[in-house]
């Protein structure tokens, strides 16, 4: 499972992911693009950006369907209750390595709005969303010491709870909704 | 044992393993084609699949039935989507599929070289899209240390396969000769080198 925080500043979105451990190249600690955690895809109203954090059987099936998105489909809370997490489910159930189901968690931004899906079908919406508690603590402790528009700020944040849980460091991805560009953060420290 | 590396470069690529197969307590050499640990996929000669675990794993794998369905080249989402539920499903069909608490296991790794892509898949059915190496099997780290070493050096990369798999060879105790390196291409003959 990794782990991620996403927030919103200015109306724009900002994504720092961790990659798996199978995801790097053992060789020059590259991440190919396929086994990037999240995807860019366009619909009729914008760039979708879709990120998993779940066991990497579950994302790798997540993220090689993203048609699940329609083309023609407002990606809104609505359509990600009703019809996203049905298809999603059903495509899910069919994986044959996972005999019990296991969790997950589906990261949407669309159309400036940022959506949490669990794997029981409930949906959050906020501004800032944190993989886990020990993320959302530092960020929220954080918050008055640096520039929050800054991705220098969540990398900030990641290190300190990745020291903190003396978690192995694997490199990080940065992506944001105004540029969408990919920045790859090998060298972050514990 | 097995030490299986695989290198691409320059939109080549070039699958080596080592020889030497044990079963449970037995150790012996593969002397027979048919035993090697790579082999080119059924149904797209262009391709090739190596696995380690099972002696007789890869040999199954490799001959299922259209497993790229004829195609040269697979993306990573075809691999995900259409490939693997395809393994899983056979292997499944001849009782080789090992449960566990969580995840149900192929007992194997498997290394695949398409046309242009060159993929790693997991016991647990991960898969890794590879930049330009993938290494499996007992002998992975030493494979891993050595083409490290030497893969900036200006030597053709089936001699890098060589000398990984020498290195291997030399340091790990269940692994031996022959080398067997192909490439992903149907002309291409397998290289066979002894001690």
């Amino acid at each position: 499972m990794g782990r991620f925080i996403l927030n919103k500043e200015d109306g724009v979105h900002q994504l720092l992911i961790s990659t798996s451990f199978e995801s790097v190249n053992e060789v020059d600690g590259d991440v190919h693009k396929s086994n990037l955690p999240f995807r860019v895809v366009k619909n009729k109203y914008g760039k979708i950006l879709v990120a998993c954090d779940s066991i990497p059987i579950y994302s790798q099936v997540i993220l090689t369907n993203l048609s699940l998105f329609d083309k023609n489909e407002h990606i809104d809370f609505d359509y990600l209750n009703n019809i996203y997490y049905k298809k999603l489910d059903s495509l899910l159930g069919r994986i044959p390595f996972v005999p019990n189901r296991l969790g997950y968690v589906v990261v949407v931004v669309a159309e400036g709005k940022s959506y949490e899906l669990f794997e029981d079908g409930a949906i959050k919406e906020s501004d800032l969303l944190c993989s886990d508690a020990s993320l959302a603590i530092t960020y929220n402790g954080n918050c008055d010491l640096y520039d929050k528009h800054d991705k220098k700020f969540l990398v900030k944040t990641f290190e300190m709870c990745l020291a903190k849980d003396n978690e192995r460091q694997m490199p990080l991805c940065y992506i944001d909704t105004k540029t969408f560009k990919l920045a790859l953060i090998k060298g972050a420290k514990r | 044992m097995t030490a299986i590396i695989a290198i691409k470069e320059k939109n080549r690529i070039y699958v080596g393993a080592d020889g030497r197969c044990s079963n449970g307590v037995d150790m012996f050499v593969t002397e027979n084609k048919e035993q090697y640990k790579v082999a080119r996929v059924n149904g797209s000669p262009n391709c090739l699949i190596a696995s380690s675990g099972k002696s007789d794993r890869n040999d199954i794998i490799a001959s299922i039935p259209n497993l790229l369905d004829k195609k040269d080249d697979v993306t990573y989402e075809y691999l995900v989507n259409k490939t693997l539920p395809k393994i899983y499903k056979y292997l499944e069909s001849k009782s080789l599929i090992v449960e566990g608490d969580v995840l149900n296991k192929i007992d194997s790794s498997i290394v695949l070289a398409t046309k242009s892509h060159l993929f790693w898949i997991d016991g647990c059915g991960f898969v890794t899209e590879c930049n330009n190496a993938a290494a499996i099997g007992i002998g992975k780290d030493m494979l891993i240390c050595k083409y490290t070493k030497i893969k900036d050096e200006n030597i053709p990369a089936v001699k890098k396969v060589e000398e990984c798999l020498k290195h291997a060879i030399k340091y790990g105790q269940s692994i031996g000769y022959p080398i067997i390196i192909a490439e992903n291409s149907a002309d291409s003959e397998f290289i066979v080198i002894n001690e």
